[in-house]
């Protein structure tokens, strides 16, 4: 299981109610946060890899982090 | 003159325009003008017909109207870049097999038995002598290695730093107050128990790096525009008034939009809307913007993950904001960050990110990203104090001006739009006020100058929110911008003032 945002990526348009209902039947899937055209969803990765392939609109990534930008100079890690 | 490199020119999105989705004229024709230029060849009067920068050479071709392979210098990216704002220039990207990194060892120092023992060092304020708290100072005995040792002051402003001996000769010492003070630096620095280092305070009067630029703004400059700043969240402070925001952390209150104790983002809002008066507060750029407060870091250390960052750029433009502020990034590029900036630019709302502090690295993602508004940092000699941080930042490129330099850990490249202040800048911090550097000052600093601009431009503010307002935007921005004279990688179009 990992945690994915899926974000719908037309924005000529408002994402299908189909499809969100899709990610919802994922067996493993586990809705975090839902935007309307973005939701964050623990899934394992055979459900994302699944989503991916039948959901071309939208993207379907890893949640990912970037930390407090800090141009402090620092110690190396030991 | 900087070598020639391959870029893809592509429309605002998918590889041929109007496929995805409506392409606004211009593109379209400008990607058809470089295919007549592809065919016809890159002779000077062709280039001219057809109104495509003089060296750029057209390699290759996917469709009459779609993506172009090309090579050109960073100067045409530039400069393309503020003519053409509604098309993308990516670099030409090679990928290598994925070989496992080699581990670095890091030298440690190594205290021997005559040398065991700590030092207290005593960090006070230059002003009236008092004990300086909860400062950070990180000492190296090897500073190309960063060697040394690090600790915070007590509430007697000693720090106590695990350097071995009685005395030690340190490379390099820097200390970092919690607000309220310039950070301090020395070079070749001789200390040993009871040594004291005093930090200057900061004077709300005194002329920092973007009050020369900009000096005080009045409070109507900007007026008209809401600005969204995504960042850490902005804390009350006596010099902002905060329209209203949301947090996008997930599990936590969506309406505790305040700073979550780092302060950074409190201290990128007062650059671009403080509304106080020197010397009894700080003047942002644009006082007159509506600001709105998105946080998308947690509290704690943790950081802000690609869904918040995503989410908060969708409720910004759902709430209105003309202009969003991203100082943050770092990391692989993102589609669901890359989307939700599309999103913004076709809503006509323009985002602004930081290059990254990486030392001279590439531009990071999302400033990379095309669609994206990236912002290095500049500096200016004499607009700190001595035996600060900011000393260490000076590095060439200096500019036409010769106290004009670009900061040594600025990001650049040839995704670079404009150069900020970012070198030494007194702003809002919870609590107070205090000096900060980085493209995350710099990022701001552009931010409130493009409100300043385009609350003067209600022809373009009035259009539509759509891409062709965005484009709008970006193009009177970036022709507005004035070269300093340190070269389009390092600086884009140059500061806008």
């Amino acid at each position: 299981m990992a945690r994915y945002v899926i974000r719908f990526t037309d924005n000529s348009g408002e994402p299908p109610p189909d499809d969100a209902a899709r990610v919802r039947r994922a067996p493993s899937a586990k809705i975090i946060d839902d935007t309307g055209r973005m939701m964050l969803v623990d899934l394992d990765d055979d459900d994302a890899r699944a989503l991916t392939k039948s959901l071309p609109k939208w993207v379907v990534v890893r949640e990912s982090t970037v930390p407090v930008p800090d141009p402090r100079k620092k110690l190396r890690d030991r | 003159m900087p070598a020639r490199q391959q870029f893809i020119i592509l429309p605002p999105r998918g590889l041929q325009a109007n496929v995805v989705s409506p392409t606004p004229a211009a593109v379209e024709q400008f990607l058809t003008s470089l295919e007549f230029v592809r065919t016809s060849g890159s002779n000077r009067k062709v280039l001219a017909a057809a109104r495509v920068p003089s060296d750029i050479r057209v390699i290759d071709s996917i469709h009459e109207n779609g993506a172009k392979l090309v090579e050109m210098s960073p100067e045409s990216v530039s400069a393309l870049r503020a003519r053409e704002p509604g098309i993308r220039i990516v670099p030409v990207v090679h990928y290598f097999p994925a070989l496992a990194p080699r581990m670095a060892v890091a030298k440690k120092f190594k205290a021997t038995a005559a040398s065991t023992g700590t030092i207290d060092i005593v960090v006070a304020s230059a002003g009236d002598g008092a004990p300086v708290t909860r400062a950070t100072v990180v000492a190296f005995t090897d500073f190309d290695a960063r060697v040394g040792a690090q600790a915070k002051t007590n509430a007697s402003g000693v720090a106590r730093l695990a350097l071995g001996g009685s005395s030690k000769k340190l490379e390099r010492l820097y200390v970092y107050p919690n607000g309220g003070f310039w950070n301090g630096f020395r070079k070749n620095f001789q200390i040993k128990t009871g040594t004291k280092v005093a930090l200057e305070p900061i004077a709300l009067d005194f002329t920092d790096c973007l009050r020369h630029f900009y000096g005080n703004s009045p409070l109507t400059a900007g007026s008209g525009l809401t600005v969204g700043v995504v960042d850490t969240g902005i804390e009350p402070h006596p010099d902002l008034v905060i329209a209203g925001g949301t947090n996008t952390v997930p599990g936590e209150d969506s309406n505790d939009f305040g700073d979550n104790g780092e302060g950074h983002g409190t201290h990128c809002a007062g650059i671009i809307a403080a509304r106080g008066t020197p010397p009894h507060g700080i003047r942002g750029i644009a006082p007159g913007v509506k600001l709105r407060s998105y946080r998308v870091f947690p509290e704690g250390d943790g950081g802000a993950s690609n869904f918040s960052i995503a989410k908060a750029l969708d409720r910004a433009v759902t709430d209105g904001c003309d202009l969003i502020n991203m100082s943050l990034g770092g990391g692989p590029q993102d589609e669901a960050t890359h989307s939700a900036i599309a999103h913004a630019r076709a809503n006509g709302v323009l985002v602004f990110v930081a290059n990254g502090n990486d030392d001279r690295s590439p531009v990071s993602f999302p400033a990379a990203d095309s669609l994206a508004m990236a912002v290095s940092a500049m500096g200016r000699k004499g607009t700190f104090p001595p035996k600060t941080t900011e000393v260490d930042d000076v590095a060439a490129p200096f500019g036409k001006d010769k106290k004009d330099f670009v900061a040594s850990f600025s990001n650049i490249g040839s995704e670079t739009d404009l150069t900020g202040t970012g070198v030494g800048i007194i702003s809002t911090f919870p609590g107070g006020y205090a000096v900060m550097d980085g493209t995350s000052m710099a990022c701001p600093s552009a931010v409130g100058a493009a409100a300043k601009l385009l609350s003067s431009l209600p022809a373009i503010t009035s259009l539509p929110r759509n891409e062709a307002r965005s484009d709008a935007m970006a193009k009177a921005v970036l022709d507005a911008a004035k070269p300093r004279g340190f070269g389009a990688i390092f600086e884009g179009q140059g500061l806008l003032v």
